[in-house]
């Protein structure tokens, strides 16, 4: 991780064009800091799953709206912040994908949430202010 | 990302994926990568190893390759995904199609008689 505190903040209009730039500026990034491959892993898998999960599902208006990632690496890790303005949706209380049944009967969903769960050390949610805010954490030894 | 195909000579066909397989990825060779899953008894090996990035939609295509594979009777095998691309797969529950090793070893997994084939 780095030797001293590093920031990157981007705001994404809830459009599905408006991901794949992102994803771009996010991987410029985070290929001229010292972060440890699983910490690049979830940072670009929270930017697509949970940018994602906004764009199809926060929203019942036409409106723009802007969701905002924020990434602080520090020595200790890296904590990752996503915010809309969205419906109030907890992804913690989601169910679980059912992994046990055979390939060819599994239905699909939830298996972006199932990741980010599994591959962060926390996640957090909290509901404020009118805002979906979700919080994840890595540690750098993780 | 890019999606090339080579045809092996014991009709195996091996697909290399390379770059991030996230929602434009995915876009770019989903149409490519499921039409070499179908036929009959297809034999298939997708090359992971230099895939840097897997998305849920990632995992989704990969899911329904292997499904195509399976109504046709064939078998799919992953190739040598990354350290962090095969914690992925593992926690979606893929890991029983990896394999560690080289093509000719996969190819040979492939071809290996399963549980209700019937001897010709």
């Amino acid at each position: 991780m780095e030797p001293v505190s590093s920031n990157f903040e981007i705001e994404v209009v809830n459009q599905p064009a408006a991901l794949a730039p992102a994803m771009e500026q996010l991987s410029c990034w985070l290929d001229g800091r010292q972060v440890a491959p699983a910490a690049v892993y979830l940072a670009k898998l929270a930017l697509e799953e949970l940018v994602t999960n906004c764009i199809k599902f926060a929203y019942d208006d036409e409106a723009e709206h802007l969701i905002q990632l924020q990434i602080e690496i520090t020595p200790g890790g890296m904590t990752l912040v996503v915010e809309d303005d969205g419906h109030p949706f907890n992804p913690l209380e989601q169910a679980e994908p059912d992994l046990d049944r055979p390939i060819e009967e599994r239905p699909i969903g939830g298996l972006g949430l199932h990741l980010l769960r599994n591959l962060s050390d926390r996640m957090e949610y909290a509901w404020k202010g009118g805002r979906n805010r979700v919080t994840l954490h890595k540690k750098a030894t993780a | 990302m890019d999606c090339s195909l080579v045809e092996m000579d014991d009709n195996v066909r091996l697909l290399r994926l390379a770059g991030d397989l996230d929602h434009s990825g995915v876009l770019a060779i989903e149409a490519k990568v499921l039409d070499h899953c179908g036929g009959p008894r297809p034999l298939v090996l997708i090359d992971l190893s230099e895939t840097r990035f897997v998305s849920s939609r990632g995992i989704h295509l990969l899911l329904q390759a292997v499904r195509i594979v399976a109504e046709g009777g064939g078998c799919l095998l992953l190739l040598n995904p990354s350290a962090s691309v095969g914690s992925a797969l593992e926690i979606s529950g893929l890991s029983s199609q990896g394999f560690r090793g080289s093509e000719s070893d996969a190819v040979a997994t492939l071809r290996r008689p399963r549980q209700g084939d019937v001897p010709s």
